[in-house]
């Protein structure tokens, strides 16, 4: 039995995703509320940097006294300018004084030195797109769930943006020209296929929301992280072509909004960069899609390497003994049908995904 | 790990980033042999999430291949071994699954206990992610959020010999344990303290309440002295316990064992430290390990060894970090490929893994890769002090070992010869071993139940003998004879044959035949035996032949674009018989 990867790229589904803090914090929704993609739905304190004051320095004051000046206990929240510590000097005539530098916690004293954290604005974690919370997590966040199509990729650069999808080309085969990302793209997730440097640049320009390409050069990595927008690559590195069925999904949804998750896939937490078309429900729920389902024969699959990169296909066979290739590697391998080619090619099993 | 009751079969299991294999040991004729492996795709990661269940499917294959059940009705491991010969009597396992430990290193000098705790720190699977010493230009209060920041799930505290500097020590320790106490409970470090030995409780008592703290014996009780194995031991504990037992399906398999699960990179160490005093030669063993994530590198001499990881070098899922080398893998291509296309190749790799090459041009890139994995860990190894050789080179060894899946599924083994000579350069003679079911990690684990058994294993059939090499030292003019082989096959066949320098060549033989052959370098070059020394040594020839490396040493690869191609392209169709 052979268990691969499984990409998705589903017309309707019941999509559930984890909407998690960074770090623990309380959770603003409910069960079963209706959520918008703009909904803050929880939300966490961040500490921000710490500071060391001298009191001995500071207050003139001899060492090993320094402490009795203090006029907050540990673990005080302070605003800031409010009092740390103060010293009147000889007679009463004057003060020296440690005030809080900006809004934060005195956090302890120790041999004379205080040490103070900075508080930020809270971290403020959103919807993403909007759904039903189908359950909370209460320290974390929630899980959100809506009817919707899905297109799972294969790298993002590490934002998420929410935005209407605007397909500016007809063929996913084509690079996207340059001319065509105009004002009108603006606060939109432009869908192309291939990107060089100049596009994503000009990407940045006109203010996109989002880039969804088939392919880029990893050479453009570097850029794409470095840009204001999510880039999501659905087919991976170089100059492949995004599926027929990716495409033909994007371009059905075009001005519809979409929810572009482009942070990295991490194989330890499930997740993939990914594209979420919320749907209006219509019946019931549309199934979930599954993963971990094991190679079989009529299975549709995607083929992963080189020399049919991005095919899509259907397994015929799984064959029974290991195949030798003309590089000399010997290995298991199934006969896939490639769609749209009437061919039939051998491929190791390693170098499939089931694709549904 | 403890030594159990003698038993007659020993199923053991490696549970790697891509590949969960299990291997069956069992006694044949009296001695324990290799018996067979079974292996599916490991399912640490979602959507299983849990590592039992690779082993599992990994045993179904072993069941398909052996016909002997392992598991009872209640998919329970059947143990000790029933009288109709299903089950087994032991049960080993090692596992290099889950993320690097996030370690930040402390130390007083960055060439003396910084130098010493980055050595731990790479004899497991680590990604350094701070370091804090003396000469540390920030402020405390910079060097307390980043070390919040970087998120470590172990700091290890070094700094001061035994009798030496107490108060730098204390110093810099007391700026971990503020930075301790300002993280969220669940997201405190263990602390390892492997610093002067008199500070074990003022650094226990710093951290009560807050850190859990290990201490080891001093890395360095004096400034010539470097003390690794304890500390080495207590960060494997470490991981296995951060790491490891934190993965589901931990506790089935350490049930099952009754030893835990043994971290990879720890079991192959020990598996080459039982080697190095099992195998003659009195030269060591050097072993390596080409992972899809990481690349281990163990070398050992009568006992003594030393383990170095790069977490960040492998095949697969470690590939787009090879991204800075482009140049350094190019190298190695028999004909022109673009940097942009390399790139392409390695961050493609990082996203499928578990791929494989299918096209001769995509085999070579593979190949590439190792060599470069290998080179990297290489660079960083720490050997052991016993070990001899020129400085600068790969010490000399009797044997190297090859493991991992680039190595031992490569189509020929004169690549993988080809591959392990390329990159580790060795000197003098040496066997080239391949662990062709890469079982090693598993069988390391094994052995310290029973290490007679996986010794006898390792002897008799899970180790392929590739070869000997014959790696010159020296230099001199291309085309110049820098070495003459002489031998006797069993045939009656005689071999003369004159090698030049920077020529890469095999003597070929019939395979796995018993031969003595004389070898006679001229002045210039040295074949392990001192300069312009001749001596008579008995090989076997292994699958491959003899192999003599006449390129000097480091090998001498020609800068122009064109002599680069001819010489790689020579040197692949000669040992590597790539495209045949």
């Amino acid at each position: 039995m052979y268990v691969p990867t499984t990409t998705h790229v589903s017309p309707l589904a019941t999509i559930r995703r984890e909407r998690l803090l960074p770090r623990p914090g309380y959770v603003l929704v409910s069960d079963g509320e209706r959520v918008d993609a703009t909904t803050v739905v929880a939300k966490a304190e961040v500490t921000g940097r710490h500071y060391f004051f001298d009191l001995v320095q500071r207050l003139d004051a001899p060492l090993g006294q320094a402490e009795r000046f203090l006029r907050v206990q540990p673990g005080t929240a302070m605003e800031k300018g409010e009092l740390i510590a103060l010293r009147p000097t000889a007679f009463g005539l004057s003060k020296k004084m440690v005030r809080a530098p900006s809004k934060g916690t005195m956090v302890e004293v120790k041999d004379g030195k205080v040490l103070f954290a900075v508080t930020h604005p809270d971290y403020e974690l959103k919807a993403g797109f909007p759904g039903m919370v189908s359950s909370v997590n209460a320290d974390w966040g929630v899980i959100l769930e809506t009817p919707g199509a899905l297109v799972q990729g294969a790298w993002g650069s590490g934002r998420q943006e929410y935005g209407a999808l605007k397909m500016l080309i007809n063929d996913p085969a084509q690079p996207l020209p340059t001319e065509l990302l105009d004002s009108s793209c603006a606060g939109a997730i432009v869908v192309g296929g291939n990107a060089d440097d100049q596009i994503l640049r000009r990407a940045e320009t006109v203010k996109v929301r989002g880039l969804i390409l088939g392919s880029m050069s990893a050479s453009l990595i570097r850029i794409a992280r470095s840009l204001s927008f999510p880039v999501l690559v659905v087919e991976g590195f170089g100059k492949q072509i995004m599926s027929s069925h990716a495409w033909t999904l994007l371009a059905d949804h075009n001005g519809r909004e979409a929810f572009v998750d482009a942070r990295p896939p991490d194989r330890w937490e499930s997740r993939r960069p990914e594209v979420i078309i919320p749907l209006p429900p219509s019946g019931g729920m549309p199934p979930v899609p599954s993963d971990g389902q094991p190679l079989t024969e009529s299975k549709r699959v995607r083929l992963l390497r080189a020399p049919h990169a991005g095919a899509i296909g259907t397994v015929q066979h799984i064959l029974p003994r290991t195949h030798v290739f003309p590089c000399g590697l010997q290995c298991h391998a199934a006969r896939v049908e490639i769609e749209g080619q009437d061919e039939e090619v051998i491929v190791p099993v390693a170098n499939l995904e089931i694709f549904e | 790990m403890t030594s159990a009751a003698p038993t007659d079969s020993i199923l053991a299991a490696d549970i790697g980033s891509v590949t969960t294999r299990a291997a069956l040991l069992d006694i044949v004729s009296g001695q324990f042999r290799f018996v067979a492996a079974g292996e599916a795709r490991s399912t640490a990661e979602p959507p299983f999430s849990y590592m039992g269940e690779g082993v599992r499917q990994a045993l179904d294959h072993l069941h398909i291949i052996t016909a002997r059940p392992f598991m009872d009705e209640g998919d329970r491991l059947l143990m000790p071994t029933r009288a109709d010969g299903a089950g087994v009597d032991a049960f080993a396992v090692s596992a290099s699954v889950g993320k690097p430990l996030r370690v930040a290193l402390v130390g007083l000098m960055p060439n003396i206990s910084l130098a010493s705790a980055e050595r731990i720190a790479m004899s497991g699977q680590a990604t350094i992610v701070d370091r804090l010493g003396l000469g540390d230009r920030r402020r405390r209060e910079k060097q307390i959020d980043d070390l919040i920041n970087a998120k470590p799930e172990v700091v290890i505290i070094s700094g001061g010999t035994d009798h030496g500097s107490q108060g730098a020590v204390l110093k810099l320790a007391d700026t971990v344990a503020i930075a301790t106490r300002l993280m969220r409970e669940a997201a405190r470090p263990d602390i390892l303290f492997v610093g002067n030995a008199v500070l074990h409780d003022r650094v226990r008592d710093m951290f009560a309440g807050v850190c859990d703290v290990v201490v080891a014996e001093n890395l360095r009780p004096s400034l010539n002295d470097e003390t690794i194995a304890s500390a080495r031991r207590q960060l494997a504990r470490l991981y296995e316990r951060v790491r490891l037992r934190a993965m589901p399906g931990y506790g089935e398999l350490a049930q099952w064992s009754g030893n835990g699960v043994a971290p990879n990179a720890s079991a192959f160490g020990n598996l080459v430290r039982y080697l190095s005093r099992a195998m003659e030669g009195g030269k060591g063993v050097l072993a390596v390990d080409v992972g899809s994530a990481t690349t281990t590198l163990a070398a050992a001499i009568g006992g003594d060894g030393s383990v170095t990881v790069r977490a960040d070098l492998g095949v697969g899922h470690s590939a787009a970090h090879l991204a800075n080398a482009i140049d350094r893998i190019a190298r190695w291509m028999p004909e022109a490929t673009l940097d942009d296309d390399l790139r392409d190749y390695l961050s493609n790799k990082t996203l499928y893994p578990a791929t494989v090459p299918q096209e001769l041009r995509e085999l070579q890139i593979e190949h590439a890769l190792a060599r470069q994995c290998l080179q990297g860990v290489a660079q960083s190894a720490v050997w052991p002090a016993k070990l001899k050789g020129y400085p600068g080179l790969t010490p000399a060894f009797d044997t190297i070992i090859g493991s991992g899946a680039v190595l031992a599924r490569a189509p020929k083994p004169g690549q993988a010869a080809l591959m392990l000579l390329d990159s580790l350069q060795p000197t003098g003679v040496t066997t080239l071993l391949l662990d062709w079911q890469c079982l090693m990690p598993a069988l390391g684990a094994a052995a310290a139940m029973n290490p007679t058994a996986v010794v006898q294993a390792l002897e008799t059939n899970a180790l392929i003998n590739l070869g000997a090499a014959v790696s010159l030292v020296g230099e001199g003019r291309p085309g110049q004879e820098a070495v003459r082989v002489k031998a006797s096959l069993p045939t009656g066949e005689k071999i003369d044959q004159k090698i030049t320098f920077g020529s890469l060549e095999v003597v070929h033989m019939p395979p796995n035949v018993d031969v003595k052959v004389s070898i006679q370098p001229s002045g210039a070059f040295d074949a392990g035996f001192g300069r312009g020394a001749s001596k008579t040594i008995a090989i076997n020839s292994g699958a491959v032949g003899l192999i003599v490396d006449a390129r000097g040493r480091p090998i001498g690869i020609p800068t122009a674009a064109d002599k680069r191609y001819e010489a790689v392209s020579k040197w692949n169709m000669n040992v590597g018989e790539y495209g045949l």
